[in-house]
């Protein structure tokens, strides 16, 4: 069910009206019965399937306290049964294929059931969830869920399962076990319905209108010459940045209106100066886990910088191929991990050096279009399947050698400028925030409000689409 | 206070959305939505724009203050394919009314595809939109009368407008549309019935849900025009023997179907039939004209001289003796040379038949 169509918006207002003028007892109860009516969209097998996987975690967690004598089997066995369903579901056949091409093997070659395989909806996202949750019950940082009702809207909300934000047990579980006592507010409602209509106007009006030039140029990335390349890349890396935000956003929104407050997964990533902020910018939960339950297991920064690299680059590599089933998603962490690990490298050996240039503004705006330039090319890699193409679209990218110009890139390429642009001015609202509201409630006056509003709703009406585009991340 | 202000809010929201509901089909340019036919692109991807075309249509019909004029309904042939708008049947019976200085209008509601059910559907609808059916043309093909196999269904356009204006006769064809129109579906589908009913409420009784797929249209013709982008000019149609590949084409299965010689049932077993009854029945006492569009008999040299397809053609002409309509059977009366493939003319080829048509409606006693 996707947020910007008319099933979620009937399935959301139903479940409001009960939320707020039912018993409140009953609210753990709603948001269940929503949550499952929500996935099973996707099919029943899948639904059970989650159902299951949740249920043994659940019960390992518990298990963990009642019986601490073998918590860690009962840690490695709730992590292994949710990975393994991450494993069979989305990577089976590309473990497969692999093995087959190196070791030249047919095995499952043709096998119906592997073939027909399909990635269950927010599969990514609940496993990890659900690992986390396991490890901060192991480390004793949460107590475990005591309500198998509660564990179930932890994991299966729907506002966030398809695609995020993944939430830790620590700052989420409390807040759905006081459910039953969060009263209607008017700030969450204002506070929820801003982010939803700031998520649909980012997908409605930006990324849907971009992914068909986006498929254009990357259906014949063979033909692109440099400048086109480049073009293309920046197209993605906007469409794929307000896809997901809007997601994300909407996720925010949708659960504020339910008095949930859940973590912001963006904050406007292209203004970053170098990988290290960036992590701090994009997909902030998946980059905190990976950073939690990857980076700082495998050693973190406790054993020296050389092992420090290493652990990052591994870290992004994991972060990579969570994103997907093919050797470009590998590259696309890897390379990250490079220049994160860049960045560290660079940080140490220009610690000692006169800090003023690199507190001047100069410096800074250089480092930002420096490095949006670096994950613009990383995002190629992203985007393409084929690991060729993408290196060979990437090679005329930066050796800039098939360029032949026309006049009509400028135009292009100061369309970019206005999609940055926007970029900056989403930055500037977020960091005046506090201060545009206090504006807004003292001196907007109330039909001058209204109109806003009323052409906000035109302008989303007209621009969703009959044959809606899911959301990119659904995929993951 | 700050609950006031909010009240106040949504009081001024709700006013200005009403004033668009009322206001929005009057601000709409009628020629992008209609201009000498209805625009095809904008209801073939959402039927119920059907409706925003008639409420359009009304509104000229009351801007021009016309109390007489012609509907057409019809087909490919009727709305004059492969042609540009102005080179359309109802452009030329309107040049033609205007030089004879008749102040009747000719507006053609026809669209590619439509069947006889679609234009009994139609004419309730325009029943509910307030425009007369009071002078009608309709034009049929003899691939109507064809036994359908369930394809093509009698309703190709309007099922869900017809279940809505007749349930009756949409309950009696129903076996006759596919599956995926039937949204009477068994089992846990309560909420997909609701879904469908809501959306269907939206695009017919909202005016923006009605204009959205227009005026995304029209912002984007506008964009394009900004960006210097000319539109693809319409190529000029080309008579039937200059494609060669029209005759191979032809043999086809699906267009086979259509010149079949099989003997046509002329009861109420035939959707055809049925709904030519049921539009005969609304159109008492009212001018009506039905022609059976010609066909390219030689491009079709063997299968329209095959005894049973004569047979059938004798047929309909004997269905339609007794009827209280005018009737004409344009078999043979086109020249081929004015075909632009099988059954569809080029330019002159629609004059010539707008000439035939203006014969009877000249006739007709309109203002």
């Amino acid at each position: 069910m996707l947020f910007h169509s008319l099933d979620f918006a009937l399935l959301l207002i139903a479940t409001l009206i009960i939320f707020y003028f039912f018993p409140p007892k009953t609210r753990i109860y709603l948001l269940s019965l929503s949550d499952i009516l929500f996935y099973i969209v996707s099919g029943v097998e899948y639904l059970l399937l989650f159902i299951v996987v949740s249920a043994i975690v659940y019960f390992c967690a518990l298990r963990m306290i009642f019986d601490s004598h073998y918590k860690k089997i009962y840690l490695w066995t709730g992590i292994l049964i949710a990975l393994s369903n991450l494993i069979f579901f989305k990577y089976i056949g590309f473990i497969l294929t692999n093995i087959n091409h190196i070791l030249h093997l047919n095995l499952f070659q043709g096998n119906i059931l592997l073939s027909h395989l399909i990635l269950p909806i927010g599969i990514s996202f609940y496993t990890f969830q659900l690992v986390a949750y396991l490890v901060d019950v192991f480390k004793e940082k949460i107590e475990p869920c005591r309500s198998i009702l509660t564990f179930w809207v932890f994991v299966s909300f729907f506002g966030h399962l398809i695609a995020g934000p993944i939430m830790r047990g620590k700052v989420y579980l409390p807040q759905i076990e006081k459910i039953e006592y969060k009263s209607f507010q008017i700030e969450n409602m204002k506070y929820g319905f801003y982010y939803i209509v700031l998520g649909l106007i980012k997908k409605t009006i930006f990324a849907d209108t971009l992914a068909p030039k986006v498929d254009f140029y990357f259906s014949q990335t063979a033909n692109l010459n440099s400048l086109e390349g480049w073009f293309a890349a920046y197209l993605f890396a906007f469409q794929l940045y307000f896809d997901f935000s809007a997601y994300s956003d909407m996720a925010v929104g949708i659960g504020r209106l339910f008095g949930l407050k859940l973590d912001v997964n963006f904050r406007t990533p292209y203004i970053s100066a170098n990988a290290t902020e960036f992590w701090k910018r994009w997909h902030i939960t998946l980059s905190n886990w990976i950073k939690d339950y990857v980076y700082i297991p495998l050693g973190g920064s406790r054993k020296g910088l050389f092992f420090q690299c290493l652990f990052i680059i591994a870290a992004m590599t994991v972060s990579g191929i969570w994103h997907g089933a093919s050797w470009t998603f590998v590259i696309w962490g890897l390379y990250h991990g490079l220049l994160i690990t860049g960045h560290k490298i660079y940080t140490v050996l220009t610690k000692n050096l006169h800090p003023s240039y690199t507190k001047g503004l100069f410096y800074k705006v250089f480092s930002v279009v420096l490095f949006f330039q670096l994950t613009t090319i990383g995002w190629v890699f992203f985007r393409v399947n084929n690991i060729n193409e993408a290196f060979a679209l990437v090679c005329r990218m930066i050796k800039l050698s098939h360029l032949d110009y026309h006049p009509v890139y400028l135009t292009y390429f100061l369309f970019i400028a206005l999609l940055y642009l926007l970029h900056l001015a989403e930055y500037f609202l977020t960091i005046h925030r506090k201060s545009l509201v206090f504006f807004w409630d003292k001196y907007v006056p109330e039909y001058l409000r209204a109109a806003i509003y009323t052409i906000i709703l035109l302008v989303l009406i007209l621009f969703i689409k009959t044959e809606q585009n899911t959301f990119i991340y659904f995929q993951f | 206070m700050l609950h006031l202000r909010y009240f106040k809010t949504i009081i001024y929201f709700m006013i200005y959305l009403l004033v668009i509901q009322l206001c929005l089909p009057y601000f709409i340019p009628a020629s992008i939505i209609y201009d000498n036919r209805l625009n095809y692109d904008f209801v073939k991807n959402r039927p119920t724009n059907i409706d925003t075309v008639l409420e359009q249509v009304k509104i000229i019909i009351e801007k021009e203050h016309l109390k007489d004029y012609v509907v057409i309904l019809g087909d490919s042939v009727a709305y004059s394919n492969p042609g540009s708008s102005d080179k359309s049947i109802s452009y030329y019976l309107n040049e033609m009314a205007e030089k004879e200085e008749r102040s009747f209008r000719v507006f053609n509601l026809a669209m590619p595809a439509m069947q006889t059910g679609d234009i009994y559907t139609m004419l309730l609808k325009m029943k509910q939109h307030g425009i007369s059916n009071d002078h009608l043309i309709i034009n049929i093909v003899y691939a109507g009368f064809v036994k359908r196999d369930p394809d093509p269904p009698a309703v190709y356009w309007l099922q869900q407008q017809l279940k809505s204006v007749d349930i009756d006769s949409y309950q009696k064809i129903k076996s006759n549309l596919p599956a995926s129109s039937n949204n009477e579906e068994k089992g846990f589908n309560v909420f997909k019935n609701i879904k469908t009913s809501i959306n269907i409420f939206l695009y017919e009784n909202i005016s923006i849900f009605m204009y959205k797929d227009l005026l995304q249209l029209y912002f984007t013709e506008k964009i394009n025009q900004i960006r210097g982008k000319i539109p693809v000019e319409t190529k000029s149609v080309q008579p039937w023997y200059v494609k060669d590949f029209l005759p191979e084409l032809l043999k086809q299965p699906e267009y086979q179907r259509d010149y079949a010689d099989n003997m046509f049932e002329m009861d109420e077993n035939n959707p055809q039939i049925y709904f030519l009854n049921k539009i005969i029945e609304l159109q008492k006492g009212k001018n009506t004209l039905i022609f059976l569009a010609a066909v390219n008999d030689e491009l079709l040299y063997d299968d329209v001289n095959k005894s049973g397809y004569q047979d059938n053609l004798q047929r309909i002409d004997n269905y339609f003796k007794d009827k209280p309509v005018d009737y004409l059977n344009f078999y043979g009366k086109i020249d081929n040379k004015l075909f632009s493939d099988h059954i569809h003319l080029i330019p002159e080829g629609y004059y010539y038949l707008s000439k035939l048509l203006y014969k009877t409606i000249n006739t007709w006693e309109i203002n």
